[in-house]
């Protein structure tokens, strides 16, 4: 289990198979485009980018750089409400000791 | 120590309620609906956070695996909804999503479905088309019902692709259309290219 990945807990990922090649989302849309242009990256190797790919690669980082900040708040929320209520314990049993 | 604890916890509900201001406006502008959280997300220049973040989905029945832009729950009934992000095309007309992104965002649902760690099958995904600054387009999210019949597309594709790779079968052109060869990178090394 890692980072942002918070459920459910405890379970671990499927072993990858070795007696088959994967397929992944990513090449599964390649070959939806066009089975042509999987088959020259998949198999020939062969690694093309254009400027419109690099602009929505930086366009996904400013995405990306929102969700985080999101996450990272939503967590400090998290821990500032549960020291609250652990300060109100500690607080209340003071007096309540006096 | 009472009066100590005291300030500290006056201190840390000024915090609380800034932090909670603005997680709201960073969650909106990031386009996480209210009563969704965010599971775990691909997107970012940050490798850090791709580290953190990014989970391989892998569905070792049909051998298929992927990592998903975005993975929301809905807070109150658990439901998870993948989401792709693409970029809005030139002239993107709202409500429209490219077949071949529907198909990606398809192959989420259907990893959703396989892997365990997620283990249920959402009732339907996202494509959110964005423009250069990463703002979600006017009509651009588009959402996609989980299907038998989408679900049966992935699995086939995936089959086909897997016996070209097993039998080594060289891949042609599978469309006549010009503008897919215009906005291909692959075009100058294609050599199946239709005339431009």
């Amino acid at each position: 289990m890692n980072g942002l990945w918070t459920t459910p807990v405890g379970k671990r990922a499927p072993e990858p198979r070795t007696d088959r090649p994967d397929i992944t989302a990513s090449q599964i849309s390649d070959f939806s485009y066009c089975a042509r242009s999987w088959w020259l990256r998949r198999v020939e190797g062969i690694v093309a980018e254009t400027a419109e790919t690099a602009a929505g690669t930086r366009a996904h980082g400013l995405v990306g750089d929102l969700v985080a900040e999101s996450v990272v708040l939503e967590r400090v929320v998290r821990l500032c409400a549960g020291l609250l209520v652990l300060i109100a314990g500690v607080i209340g049993t003071l007096w309540f000791v006096r | 120590m009472i009066q100590f604890l005291t300030l500290l916890f006056f201190a840390l509900t000024a915090l609380l309620v800034f932090s909670v201001r603005q997680q709201g406006r960073a969650q909106g502008a990031a386009d996480v609906p209210k009563g969704y959280r965010v599971l775990a997300t691909d997107l970012g220049r940050d490798t850090r956070m791709e580290s953190r973040g990014a989970i391989l989905l892998r569905d070792n029945e049909w051998g298929i695996t992927g990592k998903v832009d975005l993975l929301v729950q809905q807070v109150a009934t658990k439901t998870v909804i993948p989401v792709e992000y693409k970029s809005a095309w030139p002239g993107f007309e709202p409500g429209t999503a490219r077949p071949s992104h529907i198909l990606q965002l398809a192959t989420a649902l259907v990893l959703c479905q396989g892997d365990s760690r997620v283990g249920q099958t959402p009732p339907e995904g996202w494509i959110r088309y964005i423009d250069t600054r990463g703002a979600v387009v006017s009509g651009g999210e588009i959402h996609v019902e989980n299907t038998p019949d989408i679900r049966e597309r992935v699995i086939g594709i995936a089959q086909r692709m897997r016996r070209a790779l097993v039998t080594g079968e060289e891949m042609h052109r599978s469309h006549r259309s010009v503008s897919k060869c215009q906005r291909c990178a692959l075009r100058p090394r294609c050599g199946e290219a239709l005339a431009i």
